[in-house]
């Protein structure tokens, strides 16, 4: 299986037909296909990876060269450091993005992108993958990357000494001592089971490469690949970087600088956006209002980043019953969830971990996406033992985000068997004492491939497996898909969301409730053009001022 | 002028409460009889509260429950990999010796390596309270002449009215709170005026002049929240003090309103006030929390919000503490300053 590859100019060679119309038709937007499409999957909060949005503000005029771009963020905060293993927050992913690459991205269609690999191989049994690295990349002190610096920081990745949230996925798959150095330009990965979705955990930002032999001290002088090089940096308050004069595409980046400046308070920010001062921003649901009453400001939209959701013990009653899993699917009204949790920026699930206008949706997943039968869940409940309904408390992180979304859930379940109260528990310690350990509880993902995704929450012994779900068939349907490639892949992945929506006959699938997937918004003047690459960062090599 | 005996009150009754000086028994005085009485009447408690305040901090940010491995590590990370983090920066000791470990650094000046970051407390923690203190003695340094001016010129005898809508005023501006005065402050004058920075980005990386820029608004959002509470205070204060039958006294002598306001009003007004700014002073350091998040500037308030954010405890203990002297240390100084001002107990 040959990759596609990218230009100089950022166009990405060998997208099909296929994919562009069903990029095209996810985004709604065509015009920012071109030069998004190169974005790489990133780890926000958490180390979940996220694929590149196809939407990109300002459709046209030529965007003149140099300027320094000013990203204005609350993410940035003391703790924070630049070892791409143990970073969490979401503004020094930004900043990660900047510095450092991967083997690999992948963009909005799931597909994989070449970075540091400029092409790659892998056999029918997707056990070995062989990957041809980018020639003339140099590290920002100018001393060339090989495949030894690439080797290197994956073993770190992979060693349980490193602190990585990606350890358990590439130690699943992956041999010990199965990175291999081929030469300076290749690099080899020998696989103890078939993984057709290697490539997408590779381009996770945990993966970025640094350079081998790198103290701690070392990752501090952030020393990457990538379009900038750090200027400056004062954790918890802001960084500036620096075009890279070698870097390895030529044309890129346009501007001549990022600066990340911490603003915590949401209206501040949005001002300082409106000012002139910083160039974009994040804005909330309930900051929309504003920016569209503004004519210089305009709302680009990484479209489905996120996801907040309801985990169900399917271990304890009343979900142990899979007809109160049912019911409850069929109750939750997910129109008002999307309208009062997100303003209406959101594209409906069917409980499983893909979307509207998703490649792998097909006509049944899009009819759980979209029908609420509430008679049906009372027959449903009534079979079940539950006549009359049930109380429940719904306990959420005390953060505005999943506060708001606990709070639509309770009001897109009233009137329904379902009686919901919500409990808002400080985001501080909610992590340690409630998620996973709650029958009820609200829990958030970000957008990634569904079978990566359910490989972590539904196999019978994942790690994150919330609901507690454990069903062979399940697993069997995982097994399978890590184990094709191509048209048989994407039948696969529709397969386990099916089966992850509704389950086999009556078994009410598993116990998680994903009404939508919601939009980040980003803000900017419209002099600016901004191209978001995850649902936490922008692709800065493309940002810029329009002339 | 000669000051006026008031035949009314005893010393120690125009003392103001808990004055040191008015504690000196008659015929015990001499200076170190003053010192050991301040040292035991002030240090020895403040060291006390010290104490206390640092098994306050060190409990409630170990009784919150904040699982510092978690909070560096992720959501992501294994039990083992949590564990492992626990135990190489000592947070699976027991919680007695970690607080032990820690006030003994602490008071040897070795405030900790910042789990989170592995970078010193004391590098993390200084800047920002520079910056801060800096802020705050701007806004003080603004706001007192103007409040005590502002006082005075309420204080004084006029029309009914014109004290009325000026009382009105002083009391609307004094109820606003302070981040809604911020904000009005960042759409007027920055966003449609266009005289100031929005935010406080030119601390990190503009001129100087930028990075005084930076310091404007904070200022004034400070300011603004500062003077209709000190000018109050000072108004009641300096009308007290003329009722008194000295003040009379100054008047029936013919002396000038300036030398009467200046010579006999203030001094003796003084003590209030210079209690009531050492009050606004520790307000102010706790204000600063939320005028510093408004403006995103980088001081010690942004630091302690986005350190319990971000659990580095060793950061929010450090910050906790230095806020502890702080207040400790501005009402040492305004006892000091008020036995040094008033003027009969200059001479006690």
């Amino acid at each position: 299986m040959k990759s596609g590859t990218e230009d100089e100019g950022g166009v990405r060679r060998g997208l099909t037909r296929r994919e562009m119309l069903q990029a095209g038709a996810v985004a709604g937007l065509g015009a920012g296909l071109l030069g998004t499409s190169l974005g790489a999957a990133a780890c926000g909060s958490g180390g979940t990876a996220a694929p590149s949005s196809p939407s990109a503000s300002g459709s046209a005029g030529a965007l003149k060269p140099g300027g320094i771009f000013t990203l204005a963020t609350d993410q940035l905060f003391p703790k924070d450091n630049l070892n791409p293993l143990t970073n969490t927050t979401d503004g020094v992913d930004a900043l990660e993005g900047i510095l450092r690459e991967g083997l690999v991205t992948y963009d909005f269609t799931f597909t994989p992108q070449p970075r540091l690999a400029e092409s790659w191989e892998v056999n029918t049994e997707a056990t070995e993958y062989t990957f041809h690295l980018r020639p003339n990349v140099t590290w920002h002190d100018g001393t060339p990357f090989t495949a030894k610096d690439a080797a290197w920081s994956l073993e770190r990745v992979m060693s349980p000494d490193g602190g990585s949230g990606m350890m358990d996925r590439l130690t699943a798959s992956i041999e010990k001592n199965g990175v291999i150095v081929v030469d300076d330009a290749t690099l080899k990965l020998k696989l103890k089971r078939p993984d057709s979705l290697l490539l997408l955990a590779l381009s996770n930002q945990q993966c970025y490469f640094t350079k081998a032999d790198s103290t701690t001290a070392d990752f501090e002088k952030g020393v990457g690949t990538g379009p900038f090089k750090l200027k400056s940096w004062n954790p918890g308050q802001s960084y500036e970087v620096e075009k890279y004069a070698g870097y390895w595409m030529q044309g890129a980046p346009i501007l001549d600088g990022v600066r990340g400046i911490q603003i915590p308070e949401a209206s501040t920010k949005l001002q300082s956006v409106a000012s002139g001062t910083a160039s974009a921003t994040q804005v909330s649901f309930d900051q929309l209002a504003v920016v569209n009453a503004n004519t210089n400001l305009q709302i680009t939209p990484y479209e489905k980043g996120i996801t907040y959701n309801v985990v169900c013990d399917t271990t304890v009653k009343p979900f142990s019953d899979p007809r109160v899993r049912q019911a409850i699917k069929l109750s939750l009204d997910r129109k008002t969830v999307i309208d009062v949790a997100y303003a209406g920026q959101a594209f409906a699930s069917p409980d499983a971990w893909v979307a509207m206008g998703d490649p792998f949706m097909d006509d049944s997943l899009t009819t759980m996406a979209t029908t609420m039968d509430r008679a049906k869940a009372a027959q449903l409940m009534s079979d079940a033992g539950y006549p009359n309904g049930v109380d429940l408390t719904l306990k959420a992180p005390g953060d505005p985000l999943h506060a708001n979304f606990s709070l639509a859930v309770v009001a897109g379940l009233k009137g329904s068997p379902f009686r919901v109260t919500a409990k808002q528990i400080p985001a501080a310690t909610y992590w340690d004492t409630v998620w996973m350990k709650d029958p009820f509880c609200v829990d958030d993902w970000n957008r990634r491939h569904p079978v990566e995704c359910a490989a972590l929450n539904c196999y019978s012994n994942a790690p994150w497996n919330e609901s507690k779900w454990k069903d062979p068939q399940m697993d069997a349907l995982l097994s399978k898909a890590y184990a094709t490639q191509g048209d048989a892949l994407a039948q696969a992945t529709t397969e386990v969301c099916q089966y992850m929506a509704a389950g086999g006959d009556g078994s009410g699938g598993s116990g998680e409730l994903i009404p939508a997937y919601l939009n980040r918004l980003w803000t900017a003047q419209k002099s600016t053009k901004v191209v978001p690459w995850t649902f936490s960062m922008l692709d800065t090599r493309y940002c810029g001022f329009y002339a | 002028v000669s000051e006026v005996p008031n035949p009314y009150f005893s010393e120690t009754e125009l003392a103001p409460h808990g004055d040191i000086r008015a504690a000196v028994p008659p015929g015990k005085g001499g200076t170190a009889a003053v010192i050991w009485l301040f040292v035991r009447s002030r240090f020895l408690p403040a060291l006390i509260t010290l104490w206390l305040i640092s098994v306050i901090v060190f409990a409630s940010t170990h009784v919150l429950g904040i699982n510092v491995a978690r909070r560096v590590l992720g959501r992501e990370a294994t039990p083992e990999q949590l564990a492992a983090f626990s135990k190489a920066h000592g947070l699976d000791k027991p919680i007695f010796d970690q607080y032990t470990s820690w006030l003994s650094d602490f008071v040897k000046g070795n405030w900790g390596m910042s789990a989170a970051s592995v970078r010193p407390v004391s590098e993390i923690v200084m800047p920002r309270l520079v910056n801060t203190l800096i802020l705050a003695l701007v806004a003080i340094i603004i706001a007192l002449p103007i409040s005590i001016a502002f006082g005075i010129y309420l204080a004084r005898p006029g029309s009914r009215v014109r004290e009325l809508v000026l009382t009105i005023a002083n009391v609307s501006v004094a109820a606003i709170p302070v981040f809604v005065i911020g904000i009005v402050l960042i759409y007027a004058v920055s966003v449609q005026l266009g005289w100031t920075p929005v935010d406080s980005t030119g601390m990190s990386f503009g001129s100087w002049k930028d990075k005084a820029a930076a310091f404007i608004l904070p200022a004034a959002t400070l300011v603004i929240s500062l003077i209709p509470h000190i000018s109050r205070l000072t108004q009641v204060s300096v009308r007290e003090t003329m009722t008194t039958p000295y003040a009379r006294a100054a008047v029936l002598r013919g002396l000038s309103r300036r030398t009467i306001t200046y010579g006999h009003l203030m001094p003796n007004a003084a003590g209030p006030i210079i209690n009531v700014v050492a009050l606004d002073l520790i307000w102010l350091i706790g204000g600063v929390i939320i005028v510093e998040n408004v403006f995103g500037f980088p001081g010690l308030g942004t630091l302690l919000v986005e350190s319990i954010g971000a659990g580095d405890l060793l950061v929010v203990q450090a910050v906790a503490m230095v806020f502890g002297v702080l207040f400790i240390g501005i009402g040492i100084t305004a006892d000091i300053f008020v036995t040094v001002f008033n003027p009969r107990l200059r001479n006690a």
